[in-house]
């Protein structure tokens, strides 16, 4: 009998199908940390709160431990001295997990960015694997809606795809 | 006689002549200002605690020729805010108040990280809001590309 060639860092049994269905699940059930860090922290409220609900999306149960939740959003300016703390948080996450940069500050240091500024560490992904950035200063609730309807696409169909798929201008023919 | 009052009635006795400016308009935020010695802080700071008045903030200012702190005292009384502001140079050891208002313990090390003063005998030296290696000032005017080192009168008229 051929013994079937295993190749490293690929899981011996694939299941596809069950992959797929359990993406989905995840998808739709994102569970995103209460852990907010400066002023966007707010527009992060207000998107979960009952006018943008973001229940719609199964996003909405904001855990306040990152032991029950799979996703971060990282909302603010990170300080330097908030660093360590925001990377221990990630490490305490389960996989498998995402991270939303919200704001500019997240993104690369927004306006505390300047030359020979001390106090911020110029973008999340110098700490934590971001998946998603969502610009602005602050983003509306509905960019960060965006961000999660973008996230949720790339959870179920893969890094390659135009996550922007979904956002076509009404009225527009084709 | 409101509470503020009576601290301003043993700050005059304890303190040398013209020491206290009285600002009765209120216009600057403050009741009065207090000029203090450092050898005096603890004692003056003694005076306020007993007299039912407790540590609202702490700032430090830099100078050329001069480094300054203020304590910004307050009763839970209208229009009593009160300020005692300390002189001395850059190099000495202020005594710490965090024996006789714990608060003082969070605003000393935030003056001594950020400014550079030292207290003495400090409980907890550590940095409060820099990451914990820093070994910069931030507000010291020679931080930076900032160029605005003046002395204190040319400031204060
Ligand atoms: S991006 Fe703007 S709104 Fe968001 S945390 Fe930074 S400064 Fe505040």
């Amino acid at each position: 009998m051929a013994i079937p060639k295993v190749v490293p860092g690929e899981p011996v049994i694939k299941l596809a199908l069950l992959d797929d269905v359990l993406n989905l699940a995840r998808a739709n059930s994102l569970w995103p940390m209460t852990f907010g860090l400066a002023c966007c922290a707010i527009e992060m409220m207000a998107a979960g709160a009952s006018r943008f609900d973001l229940d719609r999306f199964g996003a909405g149960v904001f855990r306040p431990s990152p032991r029950q939740s799979d996703l971060m959003i990282v909302a603010g300016t990170i300080s330097k001295k908030m660093a360590p703390a925001i990377q221990m948080l990630w490490d305490q996450m389960p996989n498998p997990k995402w991270c939303i940069a919200m704001g500019n500050c997240a993104i690369s240091g927004g306006p505390f960015e300047y030359e020979g500024q001390y106090a911020i560490v110029p973008g999340a992904d110098l700490i934590v694997p971001v998946d998603i950035y969502v610009p602005g200063c602050p983003p509306r609730p509905e960019g960060l809606i965006q961000g999660f309807l973008a996230l949720e696409d790339k959870i179920t169909k893969g890094e390659n795809r135009n996550i922007l798929r979904r956002f076509r201008r009404t009225g527009r023919k084709s | 006689m409101g509470k503020k009052e009576l601290i301003l009635q043993k700050l005059r006795e304890m303190l040398p002549e013209g020491a206290v400016i009285q600002h009765d308009a209120y216009t600057s935020g403050v009741a009065f200002v207090a000029r203090v010695p450092v050898s005096g802080i603890v004692e003056a700071a003694e005076v306020c605690d007993r007299g039912g008045a407790y540590l609202e903030s702490m700032t430090g200012l830099d100078f050329e020729d001069t480094a300054e702190i203020v304590y910004h005292m307050n009763v839970y009384e209208p229009k009593s805010r009160f300020s005692l502001r300390v002189l001395f140079p850059h190099d000495e050891k202020i005594p710490t108040l965090s024996g006789i208002f714990s608060s003082a313990v969070w605003l000393e090390r935030e003056v001594r990280e950020f400014l550079g003063f030292d207290f003495l005998d400090h409980p907890d030296p550590r940095n409060l809001l820099l990451p914990e290696d820093a070994d910069f000032h931030p507000l010291r005017k020679t931080f930076g590309k900032i160029a605005a080192y003046r002395k204190r009168e040319e400031i204060y008229a």
